[in-house]
């Protein structure tokens, strides 16, 4: 986010709310989900619109929103190939592993704390095929991206109540 | 049996986080979840709870959105209106 910041006292926030990327985020999500839907609604004859084709494009909104992250590449391949679903036995799966804290009691503290990191890798998209730095920088930028995406999707629903 | 070592990756296989890498994604989990941002008893949480509260947090999110596809599914059952508001969402962005 870029904020001019003048010599003076004041800080002046960015004249174009445009750019700010929680608003470009859901901008281009709903520009992506809502013609999508209209898609769907009106192939209904051929094929019924469940659940799941929802979700797929609900999902397939957020992979294409937020295209500068990693995560979304992720998604997206495993959008695409959703029609074969392969078991990804990632076999170069990063496994983390904390350094040894010297002298430090709570060697269970340490096993936790291992535990619930890749119980989050598991949680991000392509979480166990990123490197630990990019999982680090990624994790929060994809939180992000789902709260926006509830709301979006909230105010999707409501429209058409 | 000591000081063998067979590794079938290399550098990408195994990475090793340092105390700070975990410290940082702390302080920034705990910026980004709200019941943790507004409930601070103690300066200090422990890291394996923001973690813990991290992954239910995502989970949450993950479940809404399920829920509110759902939602979505069926009110698109419903042609008509479904069909005239969606256009309408849309002529309105």
């Amino acid at each position: 986010m870029e904020r001019q910041i003048i010599n003076k006292k004041k800080r002046v926030f960015s004249l174009e709310p445009n750019k700010n990327p929680s608003a470009v985020f859901t901008r281009k999500y709903t520009r992506h989900l809502v013609p999508a839907l209209k898609k769907l609604n009106m192939n209904k004859n051929s094929s019924q619109t469940n659940q799941q084709t929802v979700k797929h494009e609900v999902d397939m909104a957020l992979a294409l929103s937020a295209q500068e992250f990693a995560w979304s590449r992720f998604l997206l391949q495993k959008l695409s190939s959703s029609k074969n679903p392969t078991t990804t036995t990632s076999s170069s799966s990063n496994r983390i592993r904390i350094l040894e804290r010297s002298g430090k009691e709570g060697g269970d503290e340490d096993g936790e704390i291992e535990k619930k990191l890749k119980e989050l890798q598991k949680l991000l998209p392509g979480g166990e095929e990123m490197s630990v730095e990019e999982m680090l920088s990624e994790i929060g930028n994809y939180i992000k991206c789902l709260e926006l995406q509830t709301i979006a999707l909230k105010s999707i629903v409501q429209e058409t109540t | 049996m000591s000081g063998r070592r067979s590794r079938s990756r290399q550098s990408s296989g195994t990475s090793r986080i340092t105390e700070d890498q975990i410290n940082d994604l702390i302080i920034k989990l705990q910026q980004l979840l709200p019941e943790l941002r507004e409930s601070r008893r103690s300066d200090k949480v422990s890291a394996a709870r923001v973690l813990q509260e991290t992954c239910n947090y995502i989970r949450n999110l993950h479940r809404e959105v399920d829920d509110l596809s759902e939602r979505l599914s069926e009110l698109l059952a419903n042609t008509d209106t479904a069909q005239a508001a969606l256009i309408r969402s849309l002529l309105t962005q």
